[in-house]
């Protein structure tokens, strides 16, 4: 095989590679949010369902995320409003006013995080993702993921930066 | 243009000839002989690559030593800017060995 021939191939791969950076880059990582317990009727996502398991998804496996029932559901949260910054108050009166996780959880003491919780709950999502990365052997920052961002104030907001997709089981 | 770090794990003429047909695509190759040459690339911080190609030999067991240490000097100088890795073997590697180098998040491909 000719060198030119030989390099064609390997900037095929190349070329993979470079657009997987620019993907994550733009969009950040993929993760796969699994809701259990759907009752089989009306829309996905409703109250009652349990937030199962996270993944993520990285070239063609999925890897657990080590998370306990309130990381999830924190998790599950930040996910829905990815598009949202918000602060610790917000997150937990969001959580709070949701029936959905209202009823995540048989559990009342995991059905809300009081906003004191939440800052260490995030380093602890974070912790997670990192553990993960090692796993899938894959390279970055969990606080790129799992965005800080300082406001004029003295107040933080919190926003997963990553797509996600769910998925839902009757069992 | 992407910046490539190439590693040749055989012989320096072959890199110098696989690193002009590369060139050619559009793409900005810096070769480092060894992996020790590579190390001291990275660790002078001046040359930030995109990606680096690991052309490596049958016996790939002392490749990935070098491979590991590669990845771990970038996660230590900084993990946020860390370069996709590509493995090219044109021989046959050990499923485990293969394995072994996914792991570390090192794409692997033969040709």
């Amino acid at each position: 095989m000719s060198a030119y021939s030989q390099a064609a191939l390997i900037v095929d791969e190349l070329e993979l590679l470079l657009t997987e950076r620019q993907s994550v880059a733009v969009h950040g990582i993929h993760f796969r949010i699994v809701h259990r317990y759907n009752p089989g009727h009306g829309a996905p996502c409703c109250a009652g369902e349990e937030v199962a398991a996270v993944y993520l998804v990285w070239r063609g496996s999925e890897v657990q995320l080590r998370l306990s029932t309130t990381l999830r559901m924190l998790f599950d949260y930040l996910a829905r409003h990815s598009r949202l910054s918000q602060s610790a108050r917000q997150i937990e009166r969001g959580i709070r006013e949701s029936s959905f996780y209202a009823r995540a959880s048989d559990d009342p003491r995991w059905r809300t995080i009081p906003r004191a919780y939440v800052r260490v709950y995030i380093e602890r999502i974070r912790a997670a993702i990192h553990l993960v990365y090692e796993e899938a052997g894959l390279h970055g920052d969990p606080n790129a993921v799992l965005v800080s961002e300082q406001t004029v104030m003295n107040e933080v907001g919190y926003r997963l930066r990553a797509t996600v997709d769910w998925t839902h089981s009757p069992f | 243009m992407p910046r490539l770090l190439l590693l040749h794990f055989v012989h320096e003429p072959a890199s110098q000839e696989l690193a002009n047909a590369i060139r050619a695509f559009r793409f900005e190759v810096d070769i480092a002989s060894t992996p020790g040459l590579a190390l001291q690339k990275v660790r002078q911080g001046n040359a930030a690559f995109d990606l680096v190609l690991l052309i490596g030999r049958a016996e790939a067991e002392g490749d990935l030593k070098a491979i590991r240490e590669l990845v771990l000097t970038y996660r230590r100088l900084n993990h946020c800017a860390i370069p996709s890795f590509l493995f090219v073997s044109c021989t046959k590697l050990d499923p485990q060995l293969r394995l072994r180098i996914e792991r570390m998040g090192v794409r692997y491909v033969r040709i």
